[in-house]
């Protein structure tokens, strides 16, 4: 028969362990970025871009409205877009920013620009009826063989389908 | 001193002996630096954030001072005599919550979680006297070993996972984008990575290769022989990631080097003995 501290002590081991295994699991789940206001768990990205008329309705959730950063108004931005089948996805992102830093010149970096451009508007037409500009705002200075700063992604006003 | 020491430890806690001693190295140098913010610079809102500064009659700057204090001597302390159960959970208390004030809202720098977690674990034995309290300093040892472990494992799988998301981990420019996203997001720049940058396929085969061994690192608790060079090749890891990407880790990389290559005998399983007993 355990003491009383055995007991105690058995519940804190448990309870640790229990943590270490269970809580990267809950990280997992409910990962989110500070900014997004999505309330579904990060892998579930892939599922909705899998069903793009199912995602439709979530879309207006990715890109929130900020009138004090653009006073134009009713521009929306989003600062890592990670949805698939509606915004751009990372890995456009990533692959600009690849070319760009390989490429070593600022021609190589307009090239990228228009690709992601053109890419943006081929997964963007998919789910949003037009698209009335989008704008590619680079804040990032070249220097010295190294981009100083990251990028500002892009600021793009939409009209929904509906 | 010295010998007051080395009579209090024995074969079973040297590893244990050594962990405490990062922590009060580590508490030193952090500690000394904020102590010098908050008493010449004035900044004892490290401690106490603006948001509370509604307490005009609380006396900040004293108060973060001593418990910056108490922050250095608790480890020293624990480190002077490691069979105290008490100082031990005090030193892990102290440590969790100075680093969640400095970090600021209770969250810090993931390279002190497996720190973190080997201080739990290491607090719950009544003693690190191996003739004393043997089982609970196996189990104790053990699952410190194991969440350290765990850590790159679980560090792995994201890799893959994240690079599944999206397919991108099935091109050859995968690791080769992930560094220069990195480099560029957080303004840095190093040879080592320039390197790998320009030459996709070396870097994509690294990179596979790194995250084989994370995933892997399971391994060390069934392969004998992969538990011996395991240390080597987490500090190894550490030391690339430093050149190539300059993330200095090794808060996390010293404790899992120290639990594994100064394991005592008496802790792991027979199997994984260097010498058989007789």
């Amino acid at each position: 028969m355990k003491s009383f501290a055995e007991k105690i002590r058995w519940c804190i081991f448990a309870v640790g362990l229990a943590g270490i295994l269970i809580g990267p699991l809950f990280a997992f789940f409910f990962s989110k970025y500070p900014d997004e206001d999505r309330w579904y768990p990060l892998w579930a990205n892939s599922l909705f871009a899998a069903f793009p008329s199912k995602a439709r309705g979530f879309t207006l959730t990715f890109y929130r409205l900020d009138n004090d950063a653009f006073p134009s108004g009713r521009n929306f931005y989003e600062v890592f877009p990670t949805f698939e089948g509606g915004g751009l996805s990372p890995s456009t992102l990533i692959d600009l920013m690849g070319t760009a830093q390989r490429s070593q010149n600022m021609d190589r970096l307009k090239i990228a620009r228009q690709k992601f451009e053109e890419h943006f508007f081929k997964e963007f037409n998919q789910v949003v009826y037009s698209i009335d500009w989008v704008e590619w705002t680079p804040v990032a200075r070249y220097k010295s063989g190294v981009f100083e700063k990251k990028e500002e992604l892009v600021v793009f006003q939409y009209q929904k389908r509906n | 001193l010295f010998s007051n020491i080395k009579k209090e430890i024995d074969q079973s806690s040297w590893p244990v002996f050594l962990i405490y001693f990062y922590v009060f190295a580590e508490s030193c140098q952090t500690n000394l630096n904020q102590l010098n913010r908050i008493l010449l610079m004035g900044e004892s809102t490290i401690i106490f954030p603006q948001t509370l500064s509604f307490l005009g009659w609380f006396p900040t700057t004293p108060v973060a001072a001593f418990l910056m204090v108490c922050a250095m001597v608790v480890p020293l302390a624990t480190l002077l005599n490691v069979n105290s159960r008490w100082l031990r959970v005090l030193n892990f208390l102290s440590f969790f919550l100075v680093k969640g004030f400095i970090f600021s809202a209770g969250r810090f720098s993931h390279q002190y979680w497996p720190l973190l977690w080997t201080l739990f674990f290491f607090s719950l034995p009544e003693t690190w006297n191996s003739e004393l309290d043997q089982r609970w300093i196996r189990r104790s040892y053990l699952a410190a070993l194991l969440s350290v472990v765990l850590f790159y494992t679980y560090a792995g799988i994201w890799k893959v996972f994240s690079g599944m998301l999206d397919g991108s981990i099935f091109r050859s420019d995968f690791a080769a984008n992930t560094f220069s996203y990195y480099l560029l997001s957080h303004g840095k720049k190093s040879w080592l990575g320039d390197f790998f940058i320009s030459h996709e396929l070396f870097s994509y085969i690294s990179f596979l290769a790194v995250i084989l061994f994370q995933i892997s690192s399971p391994l060390i608790f069934f392969k004998k022989n992969y538990f011996r060079i395991w240390p080597f090749l987490i500090l190894a890891f550490h030391f690339a990631s430093l050149l190539l990407l300059q993330i200095n880790f090794f808060a996390a990389g010293l404790v899992a080097f120290t639990l594994t290559f100064w394991v005592p005998q008496n802790i792991v399983p027979v199997s994984m003995r260097k010498v058989e007993e007789s």
